[in-house]
């Protein structure tokens, strides 16, 4: 192990490898602040690129980017409530809640430093555990993911500050979003109402960039308060960052982000975004302060940007010992390995050692390269929310607009991202929590698509969940989940985000 | 060499090249554009990029390669079916985009708004069981099939067509469970959620080589190079080969000239020994195809498949 590592390190370090770990890394944080342009479409446009570069330097490359991603994410969640990507979006809550309080360095620097933890955590996992670990994805089938995404959804229950029936509407609304395109099984298109541009499903950019940043952009044009709520920006880059306060509430959130984050960042499928919520959910239950949550609660950002790191880590261990991939963005790594004759699986520890060690050298190092890359640059991020409202508000705009664009180059994107906004703005106008609909709209498809995959399995017996012990267990844990968040929701006094 | 190349070889190109250039002879003047179906790094992907590195040369304009994924596949093909029949932007097209999808979804093309090019590669299928299973080869799993429902993984098309034609012969129940993806099917047959696999060499290789994954069948109409000793469903006895030939197409209506220009140099491409290599590596057979056969092949298939989607209620009609 110790001389893998060694090996690992021998590996990276040269100048092209140290230079590309770097590149990637910092692609990746302004991949992940422009909303919209994601891992996925990045690695995608720099594929042809890497081709040029030896394996474990295209690979160094690529995961860098993918990994710095979930750094960036965070920047424009806490500053302008615009989830830089889809694991961003939990964020949004109560980050942007500490950003209106004056505590956007804070928020920025747990951020930084718990994603630093949470990632090292997931790396030392993908290197001690990859071969027990992968066992655990192969159990995983249709009745399995079916089940893990009905508990997924019984999550909802915690972001239900506004009551449970409305949060119930709008993840029924999400799941409907996540139904238009084409049928996961026929392959027929439904719900496209004849536009060639929805066959292939509403994207979670316009959606999230409308439902957040266009909405809170028309919250901002119609408050009257024209100063900045930032007071004095502190000048030194300590007063940026958390308090002993702040440390103390964010430390175990941070452990529990990084555990949870990497075994549910193994699946294929839930990944990322599911470990945020998962993670939000979690900490609302445990926290002391459930009065603070959605009016910002250091936990609710401390615990998911953890999560979402270390899932990315989680990821790669089915990537490189079954070379199966878990996301869209895997994917892509995996083609990008064949590409160069790397085949992943249980023989690549034998067959390319260098490769391997080398990516797991790169990933520790890549990291650090994020923390030191991050925390330096919090101070100047905060100090954007000095800028006049009506220049940030055009910022906003112009932000989602390009944000939307990128994703696939069309025009129609942007109209529904701007639709969205509308649609957004009324919601949390009229007291209406937006996670639930997110949650629901990204676990939906996944849950339609398994429980269909398994009911055609059993030939339309639905008992057969019986004799799946692991789904059959998940949902126990949607009923539990369910049963106690009602039990908190009779408590009084908790407090929605909607309305600014 | 045509009879215009020939004139311009033979010294007369001061005089004749003005004349020559309205007819297009020189053609093409500037650079043609390949719009992939699939994402980059896939082995559609890099096989047309292999076939556009060898086709530059030949042309002597730069062939580029823009990715338009989306519409499993088919908003490549329905993209050039609308543009200008120039000959400037073509599309890759396989069995799927061309003679099964325009069944299955409401697309804005049918086989007669194209122009076909030449065929380039040959994607190979096999047949793999969980290594626990007592199936060991495909006499054994239509036996298993007329005994009990067989659930098979696959990421769609034409796979699942394949063993629809099975069900209907040999009175097999083979039950089709479909995946997004080829290594999500790969992985739920490894868990034994499903009793086998019908896939792509890349994506099955893994499993392959751990043991984990034990291949009965190549489904194609020759075996995996991978495994030389695995026999054919047809040398097996079952009278099957899922068959998918890569191309490209046009737009309707490329003038003449400017087609036998494209097609003499595709075809020239896709022979090259570059291509072939690139095209093997990614688990595919070279299959440099003429375009008239391309075009019989795609429009044979689309009649054959017809009936199959129906019956298994995957048409719109």
């Amino acid at each position: 192990m110790m001389e893998g590592l060694l090996q690992g390190f021998g590996v990276l370090m040269t100048v092209q490898n140290v230079s590309l770990c770097i590149l990637g890394a910092v692609l990746g944080t302004l991949v992940g602040v422009l909303p919209g342009l994601g891992p996925a479409t990045t690695i995608a446009l720099l594929l042809p690129i890497s081709l040029k570069l030896d394996p474990t330097g295209a690979i160094i490359l690529l995961a860098g980017i993918y990994y710095g991603v979930a750094y960036g994410g965070t920047i424009t969640s806490v500053l302008m409530r615009i989830p830089g990507e889809a694991s961003s979006v939990v964020t949004c809550i109560d980050g942007h809640a500490m950003a209106k309080r004056g505590r956007a360095g804070a928020a920025l620097g747990i951020a930084a430093i718990g994603s630093f933890i949470a990632g090292t955590f997931g790396i030392l996992g993908v290197m001690l555990l990859s071969p027990p670990l992968a066992e655990i994805v192969i159990a995983f089938g249709p009745w399995e993911y079916a089940a893990l995404m009905m508990a997924g959804l019984s999550l909802i229950a915690f972001f239900a500050a506004s009551g449970i029936a409305k949060a119930a509407l709008m993840a029924f609304l999400g799941l409907f979003l996540g139904l238009v395109g084409l049928d996961p099984i026929s392959g027929t298109p439904r719900f496209t109402f004849g536009v060639p541009a929805l066959v292939d499903g509403i994207n979670i950019a316009p959606l999230a960039l409308g439902m957040f940043g266009l909405s809170e952009l028309l919250f901002l044009a119609l408050s009257k308060d024209a100063k900045p709520e930032i007071l004095r920006p502190p000048s030194t880059l300590l007063g940026f960052m958390p308090n002993r306060e702040e440390w103390k509430r964010s430390a175990a959130p941070i452990a529990r982000g990084s555990v949870l984050g990497f075994f549910v960042g193994l699946l294929p499928g839930g990944g990322a975004v599911l470990a945020s919520f998962l993670s939000y959910a979690v900490e609302k239950r445990l926290t002391r302060h459930p009065d603070e949550f959605g009016r910002g609660a250091i936990e609710g950002v401390a615990g998911p940007e953890s999560a979402n790191n270390s899932g990315t880590a989680g990821a790669f261990i089915p990537l490189l010992t079954l070379g199966i991939p878990a996301n869209a963005v895997t994917a892509l790594l995996l083609g990008a390995l064949l590409v160069h004759g790397v085949q992943p699986g249980p023989m690549i520890l034998e067959r390319q050692p260098e490769v391997y060690w080398g990516v797991i050298a790169s990933m520790y190092f890549g990291n650090f390269i994020l923390l030191v890359l991050n925390l330096p640059f919090v101070g100047l991020f905060v100090r954007a929310l000095e800028v006049p409202r009506r220049y940030m508000a055009t910022a906003i705009l112009l932000v989602c607009a390009i944000g939307t664009w990128s994703v696939g180059l069309n025009h129609f994107d942007v109209l529904m991202a701007v639709l969205f906004g509308f649609v957004g703005f009324a919601l949390r106008r009229g007291g209406f929590d937006l996670g639930p609909l997110i949650l629901a709209y990204v676990l939906g498809p996944t849950l339609e698509r398994s429980l269909r995959q398994a009911l055609l399995i059993a030939d339309g017996d639905l008992t057969e969940v019986v004799n799946h012990p692991i789904a059959l267990g998940f949902l126990v844990a949607a009923a539990l989940i369910l049963l106690s968040g009602m039990l908190m929701r009779s408590r009084p006094a908790v407090v929605q985000d909607g309305g600014s | 060499m045509n009879r215009r190349e020939a004139i311009l070889a033979s010294g007369a190109t001061l005089l004749a090249a003005p004349a020559v250039r309205a007819q297009g002879a020189t053609w093409p003047d500037r650079e043609i554009t390949i719009l992939v179906a699939y994402g980059a790094g896939g082995s559609t992907d890099v096989c047309t990029r292999a076939l556009a590195g060898e086709a530059e040369k030949i042309l002597g304009v730069p062939v580029q390669i823009v990715n338009r994924t989306g519409g499993q596949g088919t908003s490549a093909p329905a993209q050039v079916a609308s543009m200008r029949p120039d000959g400037h932007t073509l599309a890759t097209a396989g069995m799927a985009a061309l003679a099964i999808l325009p069944h299955v979804l409401d697309l804005p093309y049918t086989l007669d708004s194209f122009t076909f090019l030449p065929g380039y590669a040959r994607y190979l299928y096999g047949i793999a069981v969980p290594a626990e299973s007592p199936i060991r080869t495909a006499q054994d799993l239509i036996a298993q099939g007329r005994q009990r429902r067989v659930t098979f993984a696959a990421a769609g098309a034409p796979q699942n067509i394949g063993m629809f034609e099975l069900n209907k012969k040999l009175n097999t129940r083979f039950g089709f469970v479909p995946f997004p993806g080829g290594a999500e099917a790969v992985t739920a047959a490894i868990g034994r959620h499903v009793d086998f696999v019908v896939q792509n060499p890349p994506e099955m290789l893994p499993a392959l080589q751990s043991g984990r994954l034990r291949l009965i069948a190549s489904a194609s109409d020759v075996r995996w190079k991978e495994y030389p000793d695995v026999q054919t469903l047809r040398e097996q006895g079952v009278d099957l080969a899922v068959d998918s030939v890569l191309g490209l197409v046009g737009p309707k209506g490329i003038p003449q000239d400017r087609l036998e220009r494209l097609n003499t140099a595709l075809l020239q491409a896709a022979r090259s020994p570059g291509v072939g290599e690139t095209v093997s590596r990614f688990g595919m057979v070279p299959a440099p195809t003429p375009a008239t056969e391309f075009e019989a092949m795609q429009r044979g298939a689309f009649a054959e498949f017809g009936p199959h989607l129906r019956e298994n209620g995957l048409a719109r009609r």
